[in-house]
């Protein structure tokens, strides 16, 4: 009986470490992105940038969104949401494990002026980093300065901090009062409400902490996260009525956990102690036997294996016992050989292979709830549900992001470099046309002409010459009119020419009262175009100018561009080079994590299989006095 | 057990990575600003943007743009991006050049209506494309009062 007692502090032991992983897996889902994306969604985005990171952000491409906010940041256009914007930036940097970029940036934003919603997120969001890497009593501090409502799901996970604040301060009242009046909907009230219940049963307040888990236990889940941790309610609450040596009411909360759930195999096997708590030996060995069929390589499966000849042994069935202590050891062996070969087959790499399928099958979030699928990750499931190994699994998917990028960016080099010789060339071919149209002669020519044009016109006005304002036709009149007069000069000794004299006259007072009573109108006339061709010459020069400059600034533009591109390559490749150092030193390290693992497992079998040689050996005692 | 060796390799292992995830975010920073600066020229680049406000009324399947009736993007949505864009995300949907001058742009939105049936409907604006970068935002709004899917497009200066 010693040894079945020592099983059920085992499988206490383990199913305890094992709640504690799901609560940190649990927890490592509803990490702060996920709290800051509901919050930030909440209201409407007034700048392009930030809702451009936003879009990244919410499908979790993490590397995506901190580039799209640090190019946002190079760009010279307004940014109403500037402050959102570095607060999704530290949140992000956070995210991604820059740690100390995040702090800097939460203190720059302290310093600035922002508006108090932005300071209360701030120290919400400080507070979250301190509490996460263990400094309780910054992040209460933090959370004393929030002064006025989050947005509610930062609200509801506000509350969550501070009743785990007061739980370590074992302030239970003030918990259970904060933790009561939280929003019934938040999934945040059931892990306040369920971390409240186990320390107060931790801390001998049962009744409490029984009547708290109770209530979790029977919520009407309907969410994954909600299913586990009504598992997990059911299961700390089972777990605790056996030690109590409350078998039925044990039996009760175990019913509840589903038969499908990651906590189904420590259900089994707590079910079967509670049957043999009652003292029904026969009912103990269904839940276990359907555990054994399970055949998993799990520390539940492996104590049901020794609890069913063990409870044969205490029924005084020694030939049953002796049977399945033998297959026991048998199914220890085999155990130890899987293991083995999860090992060699960690060392082969088939770890890494399944956790690089992963990432092009599933996304993100996918990679954290599913396991890789491997022939080695049944062995691994309590490492893959662990925080720490969780951490691992997704510094080594950042490190495979980077490499894409740096991938993506070499690629696209040769198609730059293309671009830009072909602006380059299609800029060269403009480049006499622009040159000629732009030429300092051409425009001096132009000017010399308007400038004649205006000496002139000053010259008819100084003299009031109106003649020279006669149009080609009149000019063609005051022509003749002089040969005219030269003909009747010629003719004038031989012949009367008074009446052509006359009309000779006549005409040529005609034309020039014509021309002289029109002056001021032609010379206005020509004043005018004087003034429209210096506009158009003034225009001229300005475009000339600006084209000049144009030319200027796009030829200064290639250089800037190739000094850009040049250099980026071998930057890129040393980069290329160092991830790749990187990803082969995080996979050593993730496969000796998954090692290690494996081989407590090994040790904790070992262990196994030597308490089932020894309890044989004291049965074949046993049957051989009785014999 | 980790050993002070593992536990030093460990910490040089995240100092490393810290540093490489730096630089690597100061290079994508530099490469994504002369990518849009060489392919799109401050004085000819356009973009095009889609956002959700609510957008219970309807469920986005895909959209088709145009501009001044020639076909330049179509896209189909999954359900992370429309939960992306619901949550308020803004999506650029397009970025090219444009010449200056006016220029008609059409969004046409395809997907489920109220009443769970399929809707489609286009939406227009005429933009003068300027010397400068020009973003168009169109965006789908639910109205409550006509229980209908509103589409609205507008330039941002």
């Amino acid at each position: 009986m010693s040894g079945n007692r020592e099983h059920i502090k085992g499988i206490f032991h383990d199913a305890g470490n094992r709640s504690r992983y799901l609560l940190a897996m649990l927890l490592l889902l509803t990490s702060s992105a996920v709290a800051a994306a509901q919050s930030l969604g909440e209201h409407r985005v007034e700048d392009l940038d930030y809702g451009r990171a936003l879009y990244q952000f919410f499908q979790e491409n993490e590397l995506a969104a901190i580039t799209r906010l640090l190019v946002a940041e190079k760009r010279p256009r307004s940014r109403p949401q500037i402050d959102e914007a570095n607060l999704l930036l530290a949140d992000l940097y956070y995210g991604y494990g820059l740690y100390n970029d995040s702090q800097r940036l939460f203190a720059r934003l302290l310093n600035a002026e922002v508006s108090d919603s932005i300071q209360n997120r701030i120290w919400f969001n400080l507070a979250r980093l301190n509490f996460d890497q263990g400094i309780y009593q910054d992040a209460r501090e933090l959370l004393s300065r929030i002064n006025d409502q989050l947005p509610p799901a930062l609200e509801a996970e506000r509350k969550y901090l501070l009743t785990s604040l007061f739980l370590g301060n074992r302030q239970y009242a003030q918990a259970d009062d904060l933790s009561s009046g939280m929003d019934d909907s938040s999934i945040w009230k059931t892990y306040a409400r369920y971390n409240l219940a186990v320390a107060m049963i931790e801390d001998n307040r049962y009744q409490q902490g029984k009547y708290l888990l109770d209530q979790i236990g029977q919520l009407e889940a309907e969410s994954a996260e909600q299913l586990a941790l009504r598992d997990q309610a059911n299961l700390s609450l089972g777990l605790k009525h056996l030690r109590l040596d409350q078998p039925r009411a044990a039996l009760e909360s175990l019913s509840r956990i589903r038969l499908e759930g990651p906590l189904s195999h420590d259900a089994l096997l707590a079910s079967g102690w509670a049957w043999y708590g009652l003292g029904e030996f026969d009912k103990a060995l269904v839940p276990w036997r359907v555990l054994l069929r399970k055949n998993a390589v799990d520390a539940a499966t492996q104590e049901a294996i020794l609890a069913i000849p063990s409870n044969y042994a205490s029924s005084g069935q020694y030939r049953l016992a002796t049977r399945y202590y033998e297959n026991a050891a048998e199914q220890f062996d085999a155990q130890l050989q899987l293991l083995d070969k999860a090992i060699l087959s960690i060392q082969q790499g088939g770890l890494i292979v399944a956790l690089r399928e992963n990432t092009i099958l599933y996304d993100r979030s996918s990679l954290q709830r599913l396991p890789p699928s491997s022939d080695v990750t049944p062995q691994l499931h309590l490492l893959l549900a662990s925080a720490a190994f969780q951490q691992e699994i997704k510094r080594y998917q950042d490190l495979l992001d980077i490499r894409n990028s740096l991938r993506y960016w070499d690629n696209s080099f040769p198609a730059l470099e293309l671009m830009l010789r072909e602006r380059r060339n299609a800029f060269q071919r403009k480049l006499p046309l622009l040159q000629q149209t732009t030429s300092f002669e051409k425009l001096e020519a132009l000017t010399e002409s308007r400038n004649q044009f205006a000496k002139k016109l000053d010259s008819i006005e100084f003299r009031g010459d109106y003649l020279a304002l006669a149009n080609p036709e009149e000019q063609e009149h005051l022509n003749r009119l002089d040969r005219v007069a030269s003909g009747i000069e010629k003719v004038a000794k031989e012949k009367n020419t008074s009446y052509q004299k006359d009309m000779h006259r006549l005409l040529t007072g005609i034309l020039h009262w014509n021309l002289e009573t029109d002056y001021p109108a032609r010379f206005w006339n020509a004043k005018k175009q004087l003034i429209g061709l210096n506009r158009a010459l003034q225009e001229s020069h300005q475009r000339a100018a600006s084209l000049r400059r144009i030319t200027e600034q796009t030829s200064f533009e290639f250089i800037h561009f190739e000094d850009r591109i040049s250099g980026q390559q071998s930057r890129i490749s040393s980069l290329r080079k160092r991830v790749s150092g990187l990803l082969k030193r995080q996979q050593q390290q993730i496969n000796r994590l998954a090692i290690a693992a494996i081989q407590g497992q090994q040790e904790h079998i070992v262990q196994l299989r030597l308490n089932a040689r020894f309890e044989l050996a004291k049965l074949y005692d046993k049957l051989s006095q009785q014999q | 057990m980790v050993s002070a060796q593992e536990s030093e390799d460990q910490q040089a292992l995240d100092s490393s990575i810290e540093a490489l995830k730096k630089e690597v975010l100061s290079l994508n920073r530099d490469l994504f600003i002369l990518e849009e600066d060489l392919l799109f020229p401050a004085n000819t680049q356009f973009s095009i943007f889609l956002s959700l406000n609510a957008g219970s009324l309807f469920l986005l399947d895909s959209v088709q743009l145009k501009i001044d009736d020639k076909n330049i993007a179509n896209h189909l949505y999954t359900d992370r991006e429309l939960d992306a864009l619901r949550r308020g995300g803004v999506q650029r949907l397009y970025i090219g050049n444009l010449a200056s001058g006016k220029h008609e742009i059409v969004a046409i939105f395809t997907g489920i209506g109220p009443g769970g049936r399929d809707y489609r409907r286009g939406k227009s604006i005429i933009i003068d494309k300027t010397t400068e970068p020009q973003f168009v935002e169109f965006t789908i709004i639910d109205d409550i009062t006509k229980e209908q899917p509103e589409f609205d497009a507008r330039v941002w200066e």
